[in-house]
């Protein structure tokens, strides 16, 4: 009982700082809602192209604005030694990972909640009676996407360059779970049947799984000094 | 024996079979019916991407050692190969790209087995950047042990993600089940370039590992010097 204490008292505090300064939510958001117009643009799109590729552009904002949020997740906790604070503090190194995975997990949700909505109202795209399904994918894809970017933005959280590097670690490693993202989403956007959307799905929960027993297990390693 | 003379018949016995494997692959293989010569890249293809595999595999062993034991000489293991693997992975998509030209008239195909390949090139490069930014060396071991597994061990998921949803490059031609198999002489030409595609790997794998080993201990007389020249008691540096 303990150990989740402790792994709600990491989050509880990210949360509070995240309430007062306001930072990572709204970063994320502004810029995943600049992804969003900038492709807009690129694409230069009529109507009924846009609902072939609003699942695309939709996971392209989420995974642009989230790697941003991620790259603030550790480097915060380097400015005033607050890591080396909690790794000072009596707490399994694998709290530290699920408070700092939770935290980063709900700021992202947060953030794409807000970009869904105005990329419904900017494209037009109707998720009709699919609403609950659309939210499970998007919990089930953005959980996969902060799981191993929590693990890589400790990573690169101490090494220069760290900015460059979130990205390039993370991106091929996240690739199986974007895929089945926009899979699942198009399913939802054009298929009246369900049948390939709950393979995405069941994929992409295997993915967490796999990759989450992975990431709690090595996260020890990562900060060792 | 010394290990000067160890490395020479290593040597010669990489050689003579990168030789043999070019001898059959171009002089002894039948010419393939429908592809004609152009086939005759499948053997250093298949070979390389086979080893490819290997490699990684290496990497991600010597990384799981290195945490286990916490002794760099895993680490170096690990990124050595992880280097060779990246030659390895380089080649084996140059020359698919090459044959997929000519055999399906494109460079390139978003396939399962192709798309796994580049992600699996890019895993590494990134493993081989990561390296590249940090100097202390225990830190480095620990972070790109910890990358080099997740890496791995996603390129699986990776292929299975993609095989799920398109593909386009042929079943396996061995073991592949009933229609899959080789002609006799293509399948030797093959089983012999498999053999020294892998002893090259590990003759490769040997050196790096010993520059690799040269450079700590450079290192490590470096700092000796650097702390007799200012004249302090002997160095605390931890000598692995």
């Amino acid at each position: 009982m303990a150990y989740w204490e402790q792994v709600f008292n990491i989050i509880k505090k990210d949360i509070t700082i995240e309430l007062r300064a306001k930072e990572a939510v709204s970063a994320m958001l502004v810029f995943g809602l600049m992804v969003i117009v900038v492709f807009s643009f690129a694409f230069n799109l009529g109507t009924r192209e846009q609902i072939e590729i609003a699942p695309g552009l939709l996971w392209i904002a989420f995974t642009f604005a989230g790697i941003l949020g991620l790259n603030h997740s550790f480097a915060a906790e380097y400015e005033n030694h607050c890591l080396q604070g909690m790794m000072l503090a009596p707490v399994p190194r694998s709290a530290v990972y699920i408070g700092k995975l939770t935290g980063n997990f709900i700021f992202m949700f947060l953030a794409e909640l807000i970009m869904l909505g105005f990329f419904i109202w900017l494209f037009d795209v109707r998720f009709t009676g699919r609403w609950h399904l659309l939210v499970l994918t998007m919990i089930l894809g953005t959980l996969a996407f902060a799981i191993i970017g929590t693990m890589f933005s400790a990573v690169a959280s101490g090494i220069r360059m760290r900015e460059f590097l979130l990205p390039i670690l993370q991106f091929p490693v996240v690739l199986p779970a974007i895929i089945f993202a926009v899979e699942a989403t198009a399913d939802l956007l054009e298929e009246d049947t369900l049948a390939g959307f709950f393979d995405g799905i069941k994929f992409l929960s295997a993915f967490n799984i796999i990759f989450f027993t992975l990431c709690v297990l090595l996260f020890e390693y990562i900060l060792e000094d | 024996m010394t290990c000067k003379t160890n490395s020479n018949i290593f040597f010669t016995v990489t050689f003579l079979f990168m030789a043999g494997a070019l001898y059959l692959v171009f002089l002894y293989a039948p010419t393939e019916k429908t592809m004609g010569d152009v086939q005759r890249i499948f053997y250093f293809h298949v070979s390389g991407a086979w080893i490819s595999f290997l490699t990684f595999a290496v990497t991600c062993f010597g990384s799981i050692g290195f945490l286990y034991r916490k002794n760099v000489k895993w680490d170096r293991v690990a990124s050595s190969s992880a280097e060779i693997g990246l030659l390895f992975t380089t080649i084996t998509l140059i020359t698919g790209s090459i044959w997929g030209r000519y055999a399906w008239g494109i460079w390139w195909t978003w396939d399962a087995r192709l798309t796994s390949m580049l992600v699996l090139w890019l895993i590494f490069l990134s493993y081989l950047m990561l390296r590249s930014y940090i100097e202390e060396e225990t830190k480095r071991a620990y972070v790109s042990s910890v990358v080099g597994i997740i890496g791995f061990l996603d390129v699986p998921v990776v292929y299975f993600s993609i095989r799920w949803w398109r593909t386009q490059h042929p079943s396996p031609v061995i073991a592949g089940g009933e229609s899959s198999g080789l002609e006799p002489p293509m399948l030797l030409t093959f089983m012999f370039c498999l053999a020294a595609f892998t002893i090259f790997y590990f003759f490769l794998l040997r050196i790096r590992t010993k520059l690799e080993e040269a450079r700590a201990e450079v290192d490590f007389l470096f700092k000796v010097l650097e702390h007799q020249s200012e004249e302090c008691t002997p160095p605390a540096v931890n000598r692995r």
